[in-house]
């Protein structure tokens, strides 16, 4: 490998690096926003029969 | 607000990131000994030097959740954890290809590279601890606990090159006389701004994470006891 395969896959590793945990990150971020609509619905349908 | 504020933010990561790229390949001259492969050293230095602050981050956070405790300085802590994490893996393997191209292999038992590699595990620990312990509580307390213990990996990392015989080279911006080359200086300060506008990026989203996270555990537990009233 020539010096400049070196350099270019240094920099590929950085960018896939920080873009798969940016990536990672978004996925868990919709996953629990997800859930948080998925549990208020579940809320706001159980709390009517509370109060019955 | 908070939406502008994101915005701010990822415009702001896309200039300083487009300048310092720009400074990387077209205004730091090319190294005499080791031609253009050098350039390694504008991802390498801010990914170690953002783990370093992600880490003090990481304790301070734990420290202010212990006197506090307030729950905000623990979403802190393991926010800047996992970026730490991060920021070592990138550095560990920008260093393990430079190294590869500079002394020929692509790791070292040195001291520099086997004290960064302690405290990445030091790290991973943390964060696999507070994976495995349920009670919100406790995990918040012990995970302070090891947040402040493991901030004493980076002194050690740091002064590993001096203390011990290393292929490492020592500090070349911190060391009296051997600085680098101003355009060199410029843009390696250029990379390490955008390396922590990013981690600020990261360590905000991650918070705003933890806190959702935390909610969707409060509301599932308001859920279930709300179904066990309703039997």
């Amino acid at each position: 490998m020539t010096e400049m395969h070196f350099l270019f896959f240094g920099f590929g590793v950085v960018w896939l690096g920080v873009f798969s945990y940016l990536f990672y990150l978004s996925g868990r971020i919709r996953s629990v926003r997800d859930e948080l609509d998925s549990l208020s619905s579940q809320l706001d349908a159980a709390e009517p029969s509370d109060k019955s | 607000m908070p939406r502008v504020f994101s915005f701010l933010s990822y415009l702001l990561l896309l200039v300083v990131m487009g300048v310092a790229l720009f400074a990387t390949f077209l205004i730091a001259p090319a190294e005499r000994v080791q031609g253009d492969v050098y350039r390694l050293l504008f991802v390498h230095v801010p990914s170690a030097w953002l783990a370093f602050l992600a880490f003090g981050i990481v304790a301070i956070g734990s420290a202010l959740y212990l006197i506090r405790r307030s729950p905000r300085w623990d979403r802190l802590a393991v926010a800047s954890a996992e970026a730490g994490v991060l920021f070592t893996t990138l550095a560990l393997a920008t260093g393990s290809i430079w190294g590869r191209h500079v002394w020929g292999v692509w790791w070292q038992w040195d001291p520099r590279l086997t004290t960064t590699l302690v405290m990445w595990f030091i790290y991973a620990g943390y964060l696999a601890l507070r994976a495995y312990i349920d009670e919100p509580e406790s995990k918040r307390r012990m995970s302070a606990v090891a947040g402040i213990v493991g901030i004493f990996s980076v002194p050690l990392v740091w002064f590993s090159v001096e203390w011990w015989r290393s292929l490492h080279p020592t500090p070349s911006v911190t060391s009296p006389g051997g600085g680098l080359p101003r355009d060199m200086l410029l843009t390696l300060l250029l990379c390490v701004a955008a390396f922590t506008v990013l981690y600020g990026i990261v360590v905000r989203q991650r918070m705003l994470l933890e806190q959702a996270s935390s909610l969707a555990s409060d509301l599932t537990e308001r859920l279930h006891a709300q179904q066990e009233r309703s039997e």
